[in-house]
């Protein structure tokens, strides 16, 4: 079996902010990982620990101070990579149909196709009926499936997922992960997805990164054996425990390092 | 075997649903009257001052006598032809103080150079009360109109300028962030995120200045014109004539109620994802 073309590597990324006070903070610290076509990779890490910055800089949407990243470049319109964010961050102003298309219509895509495509997602979303409406009549679990249309929308081969179902309450979250999995195993999509659930990254990963707190390092690579296509039932075994047991114990460490 | 019984619950729920649908349009109705009844009663008990000679009404005629005048100015086109005069000094001026102060506002919202070239030197100017410059405009520009419509358009504009650079600024990161992620630049960035986006603090802008235009049109008339609402007004005291100067009173705040009324409405049409 030939393994699959990386889509996005990075190199011993460092990454240095200036903070409110004018003091120089490290966030990030010699990160390397390559990401392959149609692997799924989740990234925790305790709070503040860079895993959203690195998630930023796979996507150039924020430069690194030292080190290189390589992206394979998309087709275009097809951008390289497609973002989802925990606040949904979708459009106020834009109508449900609008914000779907977003991602085409800024590639340069015509009105017409790009609404076609966005319909096509909204459907497959179950938000074809508030296509007309705007984000502030959506739920949250609804804002974040239009977030999640617009992104796929793109047909961007990879997907740079910011604790997407961050701010949803347990059950829908919980829901979402199902949808989530469901929807990946039809797409096949490059996916980096930072998250504090590590349940939600060991259902969903083909690999799970454990970064350590600031600066973020990657302090542990953990594959996940479970096959696909997945039962989100998996979660309920006792090998699912094991692993997540294990993340924990490296993690803990981590937060008492963060907390001191 | 009997029929099943038929669904009951339907209809107490939809007595209910009546119910509170019906107390909720009542209660808005109770305090859409209230609003009328207070100044109709106040209006009342001025009228009944007046006929029972309880106030002076060579200085506070009663509202009967102000409604005769104001259908007799009326019906002369006095009245048609001053609110015209003064319309056509606010309008112009509100119109090209809001388009430049929304341009300056913009450019210095979305340009930190801008912005810091021009800030400084925009609030040192903002607090010079802009009357105050009248006699100067008059000056360079003689006794027209010219000089009336830009005091208007010098106040319209700093607060547009004002409201609509801060309204750039406070733009959502996040959402600019989203934007940006998916590659919204120049002027695909300006269309479809700046510009909704600071909407409605240029509305916000727009309403203020309207209210400040309608003052600084008066006041301008008042001192430097013969025609206009504020004419009216002024001659009205130096002639001693009360009555005409209630009608000007009124016709000036109904100029101006209506006046933010129209950039409300027109504010909710452009915004139409703000619904309720």
């Amino acid at each position: 079996m030939t393994v699959p073309p990386p889509m996005v590597s990075a190199q011993d990324i460092g990454k240095f902010f200036l903070a409110a006070d004018g003091r120089a903070v490290q966030a990030l610290d010699g990160v390397s990982l390559t990401v392959r076509e149609g692997e799924f990779v989740c990234v925790v890490g305790p709070s503040g620990c860079g895993k959203s910055t690195l998630l930023r800089i796979l996507g150039g949407l924020v430069e690194p101070t030292t080190g290189t990243v390589a992206r394979r470049p998309g087709q275009p319109p097809v951008p390289p990579a497609a973002f989802v964010f925990q606040d949904f961050a979708v459009l106020p102003w834009l109508t449900v149909r609008s914000n779907a298309a977003f991602g085409l219509r800024m590639a340069g895509v015509r009105r017409r196709a790009a609404e076609r495509a966005a319909d096509a997602w909204l459907l497959r979303m179950d938000l074809a009926d508030f296509a007309d409406g705007y984000p502030d009549q959506l739920s949250g679990g609804m804002r974040q499936r239009l977030a999640l249309a617009r992104a796929f929308a793109t047909g961007s081969p990879v997907l740079l997922m910011d604790e997407p179902l961050g701010s949803l309450d347990p059950q829908t979250r919980r829901l979402m992960q199902e949808q989530l999995l469901a929807l990946w195993q039809e797409e096949r999509k490059t996916v980096v997805l930072v998250t504090h659930s590590l349940d939600e990254a060991l259902l969903l990963g083909d690999r799970v990164l454990v970064m350590s707190a600031r600066p973020g390092r990657v302090i542990e690579e953990l594959a996940v054996p479970f096959a696909r296509p997945r039962d989100p039932g998996i979660q309920d075994g006792p090998e699912f425990g094991r692993l997540r047991a294990r993340i924990w114990d490296r993690l803990r460490d981590q937060l008492s390092v963060s907390a001191r | 075997m009997t029929a099943p019984p038929r669904p009951r619950a339907v209809a107490p729920a939809d007595e209910a649903v009546r119910a509170v649908v019906g107390r909720a349009r009542r209660t808005t109705w109770r305090y859409a009257a209230l609003g009328i009844a207070v100044p109709a009663v106040l209006l009342l008990g001025w009228q009944a001052a007046g006929m029972a000679g309880l106030v002076d009404t060579l200085l506070f005629p009663p509202p009967s006598r102000i409604a005769v005048r104001c259908v007799e100015l009326a019906a002369s086109g006095d009245l048609g032809a001053d609110t015209a005069a003064t319309l056509g000094r606010l309008v112009p001026g509100y119109v090209i103080g809001a388009a430049a102060g929304a341009l300056a506002g913009f450019v210095m919202g979305v340009s930190r150079t801008a912005g810091a070239a021009l800030g400084p030197l925009f609030s040192a100017l903002y607090s010079v009360p802009k009357i105050a410059v009248l006699p100067l405009l008059l000056l360079l520009f003689g006794l027209n109109d010219t000089p009336k419509i830009l005091a208007v358009a010098i106040t319209v504009f700093f607060v547009l300028q004002i409201n609509t650079a801060s309204a750039v600024r406070q733009i959502d990161p996040r959402l600019l962030e989203s934007a940006r992620s998916y590659g919204a630049s120049g002027l695909r960035l300006l269309r479809f995120v700046l510009l909704p986006g600071a909407l409605p603090g240029v509305l916000t802008g727009l309403r203020t200045a309207s209210g400040l235009g309608v003052v600084v049109v008066v006041a301008v008339e008042f001192v430097a014109s013969e025609s206009g609402l504020g004419h009216l007004i002024w001659n009205a005291w130096t002639l001693f004539q009360p009555d005409r100067m209630y009608v000007g009173l009124v016709a000036v705040a109904m100029l101006g109620s209506l006046f933010s009324a129209a950039v409300t409405l027109a504010g909710r049409r452009a915004m139409p994802w703000r619904s309720r």
